[in-house]
């Protein structure tokens, strides 16, 4: 745990430090973007952490810079001012700690399931043998033993997106980082993916970072969701989602969940009406 | 029963112009030296193609065709992936071959010919020059087209340019690619039979012209028809090979037919 982070919290958090140790800090991180008609600023003074095995969502309005974000966390591009670190050590490049989940498959088409799955870890010369085995065990937990002879197109969305999933996590990176993985399915679709990736989760624990702009699906799948002001942003709320595991669809009923529910939604009324002003 | 069919249609319409073409030479009283009946280029054929002097002559134009398309084909991926790839090839190199495919290559036939000679190299060298553009823009195009969200899957882990480019960028251009093979192959046959107009000692195109000197116009249309069986040949290989190679293209898939059918 950093002093520095730790004193440096803005107060507005109303945040309790997780006992687990820390795996990610975000310290105060701004990213100006040049453009045409001048600096953009697209995140400001962004500050939260994540423990080790936690799962956390960002929720923010569109535009809130959340692909920024994840391109910071992900190594692509650096921050303006402030620090990623990953396990105290800055992150300033891409590298086989983070695994990352995109809005789309992008899966190749010219791969099958099971090398499209095996792509990072090639890129990062892990062991083969040890990839493969990792890989068949996820393909397996998500559902698609015995697809992994077939390509892209012989799948549904849903079954392609498990196929990222996997791909993201086959070379077992510190964290994952996960950027609407879900937005692109259809909601039925949607509903059954949360449960799947909460138990997929169940078992293996991984640090996620889950940037959405759903509040039901935050609320359904976090241990914390983190909330983003609109452009540029940064955060205004560190809320506990304090519901015992697993949840199932009846948990969307609790009273819990509906309270943190139309407690998040608190916060965008607000910035709304905080606009119109 | 439905792979016939689509046979039929094409297979009328060739049966109707013999028909129409053999009853307006009958007809008219057209003489032979300006257009043979059907079955006198039938007839003639039938005598040409088992004689060895077109099919050495054959021999020639598809040799210098083969070797100058593999060598265009080449020179077009490596450069197209080249200028793709590199700001420098971008800024020095790429205004050149734009120039060089503004200018009308067959106008370069007579220099190379003084250049290489009226073998076989001249015949290669005017088919590599015509085979390079279309490829060499395929591929470039190809490359830049590569979807940058598949470029970021190995970009996230951190895997080096070299492997970006040979597992992404490469099979992604593939399709587009084969389209510029595809053109090449009609380009540089008429590559091939423009060298050999000019100037050669021998190849199809020598026979076009001598059997015209000679108002040997029967001789002429089976050269010309042979001319047209290898370019449909090279047309089905390339459509073929794309089938194989770009299988997760549906339009690869398409496109072969058509040319297959």
């Amino acid at each position: 745990m950093n002093p520095k982070v730790a004193a440096g919290r803005k107060t507005e958090l109303h945040l309790q430090v997780a006992p687990r140790p820390q795996l990610l800090d975000l310290d105060d991180i701004s990213l100006v973007y040049n453009t045409k008609t001048g600096p953009l600023a697209a995140l400001s003074n962004l500050h939260f952490g994540v423990a080790e095995g936690e799962f956390v969502s960002v929720l923010g309005p569109s535009g809130c810079g959340k692909s920024t974000l994840l391109k910071i966390l992900s190594g692509l591009v650096l921050p303006t001012s402030g620090e990623a670190r990953l396990s105290g050590t800055p992150i300033t490049k891409p590298s086989g700690d983070v695994g990352v989940i995109f809005q789309n498959p992008n899966l190749m088409p010219w791969r099958t399931v099971l090398s499209n799955v095996l792509i990072c870890a090639e890129a990062l010369h892990m062991d083969a043998r040890v990839a493969r085995q990792r890989a068949a065990e996820l393909l397996g937990m998500v559902g698609l033993k015995g697809f992994e002879g077939n390509y892209p197109r012989e799948l549904s969305g849903g079954m392609q997106q498990r196929v990222a999933l996997v791909r993201g996590q086959v070379h077992d990176p510190k964290i994952l980082l996960m950027d609407e993985p879900f937005s692109a399915l259809d909601a039925m679709t949607r509903e059954r993916m949360g449960i799947e990736l909460q138990q997929l989760w169940l078992e293996t624990r991984k640090s996620v970072v889950f940037i959405t702009h759903s509040i039901p699906e935050a609320a359904f799948l976090s241990d914390r969701v983190v909330v983003l002001s609109g452009r540029p942003g940064r955060a205004i709320a560190d809320i506990d989602v304090a519901i015992p595991r697993p949840r199932t669809l009846d948990t969307m009923n609790d009273p819990r969940f509906l309270d943190i529910c139309s407690q998040l939604r608190g916060y965008f009324t607000q910035e709304f009406d905080g606009t119109k002003k | 029963m439905r792979r016939v069919t689509p046979i039929v249609y094409p297979a009328v319409t060739f049966a109707v112009i013999l028909a129409v073409w053999q009853a307006y030479v009958s007809l008219a009283d057209v003489p032979a030296y300006l257009l043979p009946s059907p079955a006198e280029v039938a007839r003639s054929a039938w005598y040409t193609l088992r004689h060895e002097a077109i099919w050495r002559n054959a021999e020639f134009t598809m040799k210098s065709m083969l070797l100058g398309y593999l060598a265009g084909c080449g020179f077009g991926i490596v450069l197209g992936a080249l200028v793709a790839e590199s700001k420098i090839f971008d800024r020095f190199v790429y205004p050149y071959v734009v120039l060089l495919q503004c200018m009308p290559k067959v106008a370069l036939a007579p220099l190379i010919i003084v250049w290489f000679g009226f073998g076989i190299e001249s015949k290669i060298v005017m088919v590599l020059l015509l085979c390079f553009f279309p490829v060499f823009l395929n591929t470039m195009v190809g490359i830049r087209q590569t979807d940058p969200e598949l470029v970021n899957v190995l970009r996230a882990c951190g895997a080096s340019r070299a492997r970006i480019f040979f597992r992404i960028k490469l099979p992604s251009a593939a399709g587009s690619i084969f389209a510029g093979l595809q053109i090449a192959v009609s380009l540089g046959l008429i590559g091939a039979i423009v060298a050999e107009f000019v100037a050669s000692r021998a190849g199809l195109g020598v026979l076009i012209q001598k059997s015209g000197l000679d108002l040997n116009t029967p001789l002429l249309l089976t050269t010309v028809f042979l001319l047209a069986v290898i370019g449909l040949l090279g047309n089905l290989i390339v459509g073929f090979l794309y089938k194989k190679i770009v299988f997760w293209e549906e339009a690869a898939r398409t496109a072969a037919d058509s040319v297959a059918r």
